[in-house]
């Protein structure tokens, strides 16, 4: 289990519980957090799941596949830190992870 | 010199009812033209409400099944606000089948062939490269899954229409909701589908199947040696409802045929063989019912059987165990049949097992009912290769009663009432 924040464009934070094994996708739609889309639900197929990665974490989590990296191209907005949230896996070690909800999806 | 084949003369109409003098057949023809079997294709199967599934198999949002009904693979889902869908199973892209397994949870659908996507509210998600199609594609909503024209629940059984200008599912079920009340009233937590499915199929016209699920007359003949077997269970000569099954005619084709009968009921019926342990837990059981719908209803849903057909092919057996059943003609003699076991939520191991037991021994395909059954639908199917010369099916048995019995055939006269109305008027309501 890992304890995840968003960071809002407005500002708001909002911290959510994931569980080990899940997506970080999976945790936000469950948990209901705004503008995490995940139209396609995992599939790496619609890009509506982008995140940005606070720059500290980034390193911590596995890097992307050619597949997410392509999809990646897509997304407007896109930064060091950005990643498809669907492709992140949760476990304890991302405890206290941060990510930005890009302003493209609010 | 030539010779004269002497065939019937065969009226176009297929089936005929004289009221006045208690007659009623039905041309064989009806079970073997294949005009008649596109007709019905036309007329019953893209016309009427037809089972889909019921609201214990999706219990979570983001709950999906895959089934043919009808003749058409659909999927049957929640999307993730939990809102119940009726989706055509094939790609908006170039017509693979989208969703493969038979049931799961997802929260989008991916097809196999090329990778396109879809939230499981239907909606298109996969982004494509710019320029790959042209501007503003897909805002027509071409991509997106196409819904099944109509669905709705009465009770938790869920149907599907193909035709979008359909009356509503209650003003269709008519009468056969109150019967439906009655299989959904048995526990004060609902029902729910238990288990996997039987799948089988059988050399014979569906309409076969319509007949035989609700046929009192054919239980002592066809079904003696599990009468034998019962006698052993119970202690004595098993009685057959006779004079106390009762039918009724439900409207737009659908019917019910209730009565007593010997064998045992998780949901109120005591028999010996279930030992004391059993009659103390029916006894609280029944109390409960009691408490709960009245002294009336409770007697119907513990003490009575019910076999009932809900136009076109949905038939629901309310016996020891509950059958939901429905088969569809892939051709005029052959049809395939799937069922699902139905039982109280609260219910506990022993009753379960019970109630299994039975859905698997009885009116299982393997079990001491089914078979014989086959057989003897099969055998009529063999038999109408006659009906050029030998055309007609008689149901007159009980005509002239006032109040026709289980082992009469007024149950299969609303049935093929409402087939006539539609096929031979070409009414499509």
């Amino acid at each position: 289990m890992a304890v995840v924040t968003f960071e809002h464009i407005d500002g708001r934070r909002e911290s959510i519980e994931a569980q080990a094994g899940q997506s970080l996708m999976e945790a936000a739609i469950y948990s209901g957090v705004e503008g995490i889309d995940a139209d396609c639900g995992g599939e790496l197929a619609c890009a509506t799941c982008h995140v940005v990665v606070a720059e500290e974490w980034r390193d911590k989590i596995a890097p992307p596949s050619s597949d997410e990296r392509e999809l990646l191209d897509l997304v407007v907005g896109k930064g060091p830190g950005s990643r498809l949230s669907c492709q992140i896996r949760i476990d304890a070690a991302l405890d206290g992870l941060v990510v930005g909800v890009p302003a493209s999806q609010h | 010199m030539a010779t004269v084949l002497n065939k019937l003369d065969l009226p176009p109409q297929l089936v005929e009812e004289d009221r006045g003098r208690g007659l009623f057949r039905v041309s064989r023809r009806a079970f073997v033209d294949s005009e008649i079997y596109r007709k019905e294709r036309e007329l019953i199967f893209d016309r009427c409400w037809l089972y889909i599934g019921h609201s214990s198999e999706l219990t979570k949002p983001n709950d999906f099944v895959t089934r043919k009904v009808g003749g058409r693979e659909l999927i049957f889902n929640r999307d993730r606000k939990g809102e119940y869908h009726a989706f055509f199973n094939v790609c908006p892209h170039r017509g693979a089948m989208l969703a493969r397994d038979k049931a799961g949870t997802t929260l989008g659908f991916k097809c196999f062939y090329h990778g396109w996507s879809f939230n499981n509210n239907g909606k298109f998600a996969t982004k494509m490269v710019p320029g790959t199609y042209p501007e503003g594609f897909g805002k027509d909503g071409c991509q997106d899954l196409v819904p099944v024209p109509k669905l709705a629940e009465y009770r938790g059984f869920w149907f599907v229409n193909y035709d979008a200008g359909t009356i509503s599912l209650e003003e269709y079920l008519a009468d056969a909701r109150d019967f439906l009340d009655v299989v959904a009233d048995h526990s004060p937590l609902g029902m729910e589908i238990i288990g996997g499915a039987q799948e089988y199929s059988l050399n014979a016209n569906w309409k076969l199947l319509v007949e035989n699920s609700v046929d009192g007359y054919h239980a002592a003949e066809t079904h003696a040696t599990y009468l034998e077997y019962l006698g052993a269970a119970i202690g004595g000569p098993p009685e057959l409802p006779t004079g106390e099954s009762r039918a009724y005619d439900l409207k737009n084709g659908h019917a019910v045929i209730q009565g007593v009968a010997p064998w045992g009921r998780p949901v109120g019926q005591w028999i010996p063989a279930w030992g004391e342990q059993g009659k103390e837990d029916i006894a609280a059981i029944y109390a409960e019912l009691r408490g709960r719908v009245g002294d009336v209803r409770a007697e119907q849903i513990a003490l009575r059987n019910r076999n009932m057909t809900i136009f076109p092919n949905l038939v629901i057996n309310d016996i020891m165990a509950i059958t939901v059943r429905t088969f569809f003609p892939e051709a005029p003699d052959y049809m395939t049949v799937v069922s699902w076991a139905l039982g109280p939520k609260d219910e506990s191991e022993r009753f379960r097992k019970r109630r299994l037991d039975n859905f698997l021994e009885f009116l299982g395909p393997g079990g001491f009912a089914t078979p014989d059954d086959v057989e003897a639908l099969e055998s009529a199917q063999r038999g109408y290769s006659n009906y050029e010369f030998a055309g007609w099916n008689d149901i007159s048995r009980g005509m002239l009663k006032e109040h026709p019995a289980g082992d009469d055939e007024e149950q299969m006269r609303c049935f093929w009432r409402e087939w006539a109305r539609r096929i031979e008027g070409g009414i499509a309501a």
